[in-house]
């Protein structure tokens, strides 16, 4: 292996041989909780204190992530780590040479979508900072300095992003710290508000308590589902599977709920989740600047880890694959620049929608490669077939296509929509008892099973051994 | 595993698979993963026991410890 072949490894989709997958636990564990935790982590903890007490809130929130967590692991976790390959080119074996760019857009959709997101907030962060410290003058309009702001973290994420895996690795060594400032300020505002954090009282808790607990274990899961984009890109690196098992449930799975109670707290005893909103209130200027610093390291550590993730998915593409790795990178940031630069408060205000309904999908997803993976093929992926784009090959099912993943897609993505709607949170049938994303993920995953066995393998195609 | 799947498929084309229409440098990484040396494992029973334990068994736990809160 040469160095140069070893170090463009990771900046291509193709697999990873073992000498080059080095990352070890603790370094996954740092860098997936480096990715993990952002602002969306109190956002969730304000949700979820809208139905549930502090210790309720908690539990289900934790509950939920733990579970959700468990799926992405078991859905992309063996084909990505076995073969060193992401999250998006682990689909062919169910999606087909041509239907994994379903889930390929729905990691670009996602990703991007999110980043955008939290690079304004790491934009508006930055430039609230900038007023609190006095590098501003206080009631600047926000306008201008967002944008720039904005863009320069973009460029930032680029220089960063050039080395590929290894600058992921770099800034999450650095920016892990934050998820400890992150435990100060929760530290900070329950000791401070005890008496108001147990006597509050959840503001939009309906009469049907179960209702309110299965909707804080529905939020986490959905939640944890969103980090399928972002695992496999992270855990190729890792030697083996052996590796990878403890690192994703804690480093990944754990911080979201954990960050998460500081939202909660927030919401319950000051009627806000925000702490750069409320720590200037607890303990005056220098915790702003401190909570301002952590929302800001959050952000910026999350982008990196998801456009990393974002131009490894798009590498799968042909046309991508051959391209300069820095032109890839320019092309994923180019849209979040975009964003930044011309709307960011449109998006800000519209753009929440559409990644709810974004999310709906990768419950059913987790749950058709489960299925596939466990049941049909039981841990038998064909790797050459994976990147053989030919009409004869295993995986080109009809045309590249597999009706058995894309019905079982909307099956599962109909049984979450009857079940609850994500924007309202209007439920039907048996949401209080079972969640919306397991049935989701269970309904997909059946679907996908009984297509398969009467129509696909009875066909021959799928490279499934009947 | 994936070098039985693969050796099945190519012994059934009879034409010695899809070597050739790749990437050589793609080629070569499928070659080496195909080997059993070259591929990494699946989950082992530890990794089993930890999932089991952090996935299901302490969301179970705190689901019930957090209704009766």
């Amino acid at each position: 292996m040469t160095p140069r072949r070893e170090s463009a490894a990771d900046k291509s989709a193709w697999p990873l041989l073992p000498a080059e997958r080095h990352w070890g636990r603790w370094r996954l564990t740092l860098a997936l909780a480096t990715a993990a935790a952002a602002t969306w982590c109190y956002l969730i903890g304000e949700f979820v204190g809208y139905y549930l007490n502090f210790f309720q809130a908690a539990c289900a929130l934790t509950a939920g992530s733990m579970v959700g967590m468990l799926l992405v692991l078991l859905a992309a976790g063996p084909t990505c780590v076995r073969f060193g390959i992401d999250s998006v080119a682990a689909t062919k074996p169910q999606f087909g040479s041509r239907g994994w760019t379903i889930p390929a857009t729905m990691q670009f959709l996602s990703i991007i979508g999110w980043n955008s997101l939290l690079l304004i907030f790491f934009a508006k962060s930055v430039t609230q900072l900038l007023v609190v410290i006095g590098g501003l003058p206080e009631g600047i309009h926000s306008a201008g300095v967002v944008p720039t702001t904005t863009l320069l973290a973009c460029a930032v994420v680029f220089v960063v992003l050039l080395r590929g895996a290894s600058g992921v690795s770099v800034v999450s060594n650095v920016l892990v710290g934050h998820v400890f400032i992150g435990l100060w300020m929760l530290y900070l505002l329950v000791s401070n508000r005890w008496p108001e954090l147990m006597a509050a009282k959840p503001m939009l808790a309906r009469p049907d308590h179960l209702w309110n607990y299965t909707t804080g274990v529905e939020i986490g899961i959905s939640t944890l589902l969103s980090w399928w984009p972002y695992l496999g890109a992270m855990i190729r690196m890792a030697p083996n599977a052996r590796t990878i098992a403890v690192p994703v449930m804690v480093g990944m799975g754990a911080p979201v709920p954990l960050l998460s109670l500081i939202g909660i707290a927030g919401i319950l005893a000051l009627n806000v989740s925000d702490p750069s909103a409320w720590l200037r209130t607890v303990g005056g200027t220098g915790y702003a600047i401190v909570a301002l610093l952590f929302v800001a390291a959050a952000n910026f550590g999350t982008a990196i880890a998801g456009i990393y993730a974002s131009a490894i998915g798009l590498r799968n593409f042909k046309v991508f694959e051959k391209l300069p790795w820095s032109l890839v990178l320019l092309i994923t940031i180019l849209p979040v620049a975009l964003v930044g630069l011309f709307i960011p408060e449109l998006f800000f205000a519209k753009f929440g929608a559409f990644l709810a309904f974004i999310g709906v999908g990768f419950a059913p997803l987790c749950g058709i490669q489960i299925a596939d993976y466990y049941l049909l093929r039981r841990g038998r992926i064909d790797l050459r077939a994976i990147f053989d784009t030919g009409a004869a090959a295993p995986y080109a099912f009809w045309g590249g296509f597999n009706p058995a993943a894309l019905i079982a897609m909307v099956v599962g993505c109909g049984v979450y929509l009857y079940l609850l709607n994500p924007l309202s949170y209007e439920s039907h049938g048996p949401y209080r008892f079972v969640t919306a994303s397991l049935p989701a993920a269970l309904s997909a995953a059946a679907a996908f099973v009984l297509i398969t066995k009467l129509l696909v393998i009875p066909a021959g195609r799928g490279g499934y051994v009947r | 595993m994936a070098r039985i799947v693969a050796s099945e498929r190519d012994a059934a084309a009879g034409n010695g698979g899809w070597a050739g229409r790749l990437p050589p440098d793609l080629e070569a990484r499928i070659v080496e993963l195909e080997a059993v040396s070259g591929q990494t494992k699946d989950f082992d029973a530890r990794s089993w026991a930890w999932l089991v334990l952090l996935g299901v068994i302490v969301p179970i736990a705190l689901l019930i410890i957090g209704w009766w809160l």
